[in-house]
């Protein structure tokens, strides 16, 4: 039997390995959670405007406020020596603005079309979705080194990625002073204006510079001959000419149009004047050393002061009510031996409404799950055009080669993080018994 | 793809664009600019009779990652040398970028290498046969050079920095010239063969920028920053390779900013580029030591920051700005400006990337 096992394996390795290719066929700097599968997102309306409402909503802390893994914390403010904290808030078009640079503002890959449930969007350095989150999404934070609920829902929901991304544009905003600069000194660091988020911007790509290879010093050369344009944010002009905070600058200026209406309300921000005496002594590179205590600027004028969204939509109105649907099953999957690889295909429902995200983890490691998170459309979603929606679709294909035996079983866990506490076991009996034939010979297996 | 197509129909309904044999020489004999119109995902590369830029004729077109354009150095005579993160590939200014050579007048491309620092402009050596350019690995900068027949690689300088080192190119003596950035400004070092890097001289305390080597390989032209009444602008200085002299040059407008120093093909003088007042213009000037400035024609509005001369001197193509200074851009566009006068748009739906010229035929 487990001579026969081998033979299988050898035969149908190089089948199986093509037919599991990792999608998308991008290439990754290094593994990230859900490598190399990736999850399914629900890309949401052309417009943005659920994006958009979600933003808002995460701005003030109103979407995820009681999950304090994806609440936006309390903004910190004041004098470099006499910080303070404050209302959690953020200017709702600076985060919009950086949707946009980052992902242009989708949740899944290029490919997927509005209104629908697709790859998600993943970076070659392992940022996810609209916000193109990085930090927690490079490595398998689950029990037995799978991916956690937490992963999956920034992977695949928009509005917990967005939550998050808002959290760790504010956790930059907090970092300073002790890590990195303060702007605003002459306005009380007041995070209400638009203009002292430059640093908390600037590090949400990275603090670094001048010089390096992902340099977002304003000063540093490698942005091209001196001086440059304004960014349009209209894709007219190469982004390797910007600094990061610029290309968020140019966008919450102009904002692209989609069906004759901007995305959002413009907002002009002023950039610091780099031939201020103040700000260029302070952009120095003398100054260029951890925690940047010289670096500090005044607020750049004209500042312009952010109002807190008018309307909000409840976050009962923005994620819904998901309930999670799937059936406890046993499935038996027979191996064969054409070379393809069988499989089966398990359906999650989402039997409420909102973006249910859902995550499929086994410790059996001949199981494939693919893909290993996902979603499913509530009835109040839009979602067309699509083989995953509504329903979520799970399809498990066997690897022989790590099969124990060939006869085994395992068990796939299957639950969502936001569509209730339940979770479903699917139990996937693997039968690879079978002769194998060659023209002209006859074998008879023991 | 729909940048490209933009630009064929919009030629095609203007009557504009002749699709010439890429050897063809243009009737008129005035050198040809090379330039590139950048789109979101594919940056089309022409020539154009400096006079006529609208009768372009496509050498090239290069695609890449959406959004991130391609990065050239100054071109050697018909060779072109740029940073481009291709199609496909992860995106960002942080992921490899292949570096390729073009040989504009033949549309024949070579990638030389995969592994190259997108932001940092390859540079050639004085003969051309060979190529600088930067890489990084965390916080180690490689400067490699690459010869162009071979492919050989060699690494000849390398060093761990939380800033960065820049190729500049090889100075009369053979010697690898570059610049280094660290909390005491910008420094200009040497390096011969296995020795240690020497200093050449100190450029600033602060971000020098925008490198220019003579064409006799023994000077640098650069911008350095400098604190004028209540401004810090950046201002245009020469310096002397061996014995690190600065070279003085007439000041011209002593507080305004400057751009784009380019020293003209004979190396007598530096063309740079000087801020405008609120609504006016200004030139170009050429600065020599001991001379008075020169200056060149006048945009309707703003200024220019020069960027290549043609072979002999007689044109120039330059970004050109509405605004009055760097603090106020205003809106840029490309332009060719005549020694004798004339200045001839460069237009393109997208950025117009001012690449070099072709040789005078």
């Amino acid at each position: 039997m487990t001579r026969r096992t081998r033979i299988l394996a050898a035969l149908l390795l190089a089948a199986v390995l093509a037919a599991l290719g990792a999608p998308g066929g991008e290439r990754h700097a290094a593994a990230c959670a859900f490598d190399p599968w990736r999850p399914d997102a629900y890309e949401g309306d052309q417009q943005r405007a659920r994006y958009n409402a979600a933003i808002e909503a995460a701005s003030v802390n109103r979407l995820l406020p009681s999950d304090s893994f994806f609440a936006l914390p309390a903004i910190e403010r004041g004098p470099r020596t006499a910080r303070s904290q404050g209302a959690p808030f953020i200017p709702s078009t600076l985060l919009k603005a950086i949707a946009w640079v980052e992902s242009t503002m989708t949740q899944a890959a290029r490919a997927v079309s509005f209104d629908s449930v697709g790859p998600a969007q993943i970076s070659f350095d392992c940022g996810h979705g609209i916000m193109q989150v990085t930090t927690g999404m490079t490595t398998p934070l689950g029990a037995d080194g799978t991916p956690s609920a937490r992963q999956a829902s920034i992977a695949t929901h928009y509005a917990y990625n967005i939550a998050r991304g808002a959290q760790i544009l504010a956790e930059k905003w907090n970092a300073a002073p002790e890590q990195i600069p303060v702007a605003g000194i002459d306005t009380a660091s007041d995070p209400a204006i638009v203009e002292n988020w430059y640093f908390a911007t600037w590090a949400y790509n990275g603090f670094t510079g001048p010089g390096s290879s992902i340099s977002n010093h304003p000063a540093d050369p490698q942005f091209g001959s001196w001086p440059r344009p304004a960014y349009t944010c209209d894709g007219t002009q190469a982004r390797n000419r910007y600094p990061y905070q610029e290309l968020v600058w140019g966008c919450m200026a102009r904002p692209d149009q989609r069906n004759g209406q901007l995305l959002w309300q413009p907002l002009a921000a002023t950039l610091p004047n780099l031939t201020n005496a103040v700000v260029a002594r302070a952009l120095s590179v003398a100054n260029w050393t951890y925690p940047y205590t010289g670096m500090d600027i005044p607020t750049p004028q004209p500042a312009h002061l952010a109002q807190p969204p008018v309307s909000l939509q409840s976050p009962a109105q923005l994620l819904g009510t998901p309930v999670f649907q799937a059936s406890a099953q046993r499935l038996t999957i027979n191996v064969n031996a054409t070379g393809a690889a069988s499989k089966a295909t398990v359906r999650i429902h989402n039997a409420g409404t909102g973006v249910m995200t859902w995550i499929a983890t086994t410790t059996d490691r001949f199981l494939v799950l693919s893909p290993p998170a996902g979603v499913a459309a509530g009835s109040d979603l839009r979602c067309t055009a699509s083989d995953g929606c509504p329903d979520g679709s799970l399809v498990i294909t066997v690897n022989p080669v790590l099969l124990p035996a060939s006869r085994a079983s395992g068990v796939i866990h299957l639950s969502s993080p936001n569509g209730g506490g339940q979770q479903v076991d699917i139990i996937v009996e693997v039968s690879a018994e079978f002769s194998i034939g060659a023209p002209g010979t006859s074998r008879t297996t023991p | 793809m729909i940048a490209v197509a933009a630009i064929v129909a919009v030629g095609l309904a203007a009557g504009l664009l002749r699709l010439l044999p890429l050897a063809a020489k243009p009737t008129t004999g005035v050198p040809r600019v090379v330039f590139a119109a950048f789109g979101a995902t594919s940056d089309v590369l022409f020539i154009a009779p400096a006079t006529r830029p609208d009768e372009r004729t496509v050498v090239d077109t290069v695609q890449h990652a959406e959004g991130w354009g391609i990065n050239p150095g100054p071109m050697f005579e018909r060779l072109l040398a740029y940073n481009v993160v291709p199609a496909g590939a992860p995106a960002g200014r942080g992921a490899p970028s292949e570096l390729w050579l073009l040989n504009v007048a033949t549309g024949e491309r070579t990638r030389l290498a995969r592994d190259a620092d997108l932001l940092v402009k390859p540079q050639f050596v004085a003969d051309g046969k060979s190529i600088l350019y930067r890489r990084t690995d965390g916080d180690l900068q490689q400067v490699v050079r690459v010869d162009i027949d071979s492919l050989a690689r060699t690494m000849i300088y390398e060093e761990r920095t939380a800033f960065g080192v820049f190729p500049l190119g090889v100075d009369a003596n053979g010697t690898l010239l570059f610049a280094r950035l660290s909390n005491t400004g910008t420094d200009v070092l040497r390096k011969a063969g296995d020795a240690s890097p020497v200093l050449a001289f100190h450029a600033s305390d602060e971000i020098a920028r925008d490198w220019q080597l003579s064409p006799d390989g023994k000077s640098l032209a650069f911008l350095a920053p400098l604190r004028r009444a209540e401004r810090v602008v950046y201002r245009a200085a020469v310096v002397m390779i061996e014995g690190g002299k600065a070279v003085a040059l007439p000041e011209g407008d002593a507080s305004g900013e400057q751009y784009g120093p380019l020293w003209t093909p004979d190396g007598g003088s530096v063309a740079v580029g000087q801020e405008a007042a609120s609504g006016a213009a200004t030139p170009v000037v050429l600065l020599r030591a001991g001379g008075a400035p020169v200056p060149l024609a006048t945009p309707a509005r703003g200024f220019d920051v020069p960027v290549a001369w043609s072979a002999a001197g007689t044109y120039l193509a330059a970004r050109t700005f509405d605004g009055q200074n760097s603090t106020n851009v205003g809106r840029e566009s490309a332009v060719v400006i005549a020694r004798s006068g004339e200045r001839y748009p460069v237009s393109a739906p997208g950025e117009v990337i001012l690449l070099g010229w072709l040789p005078d035929d």
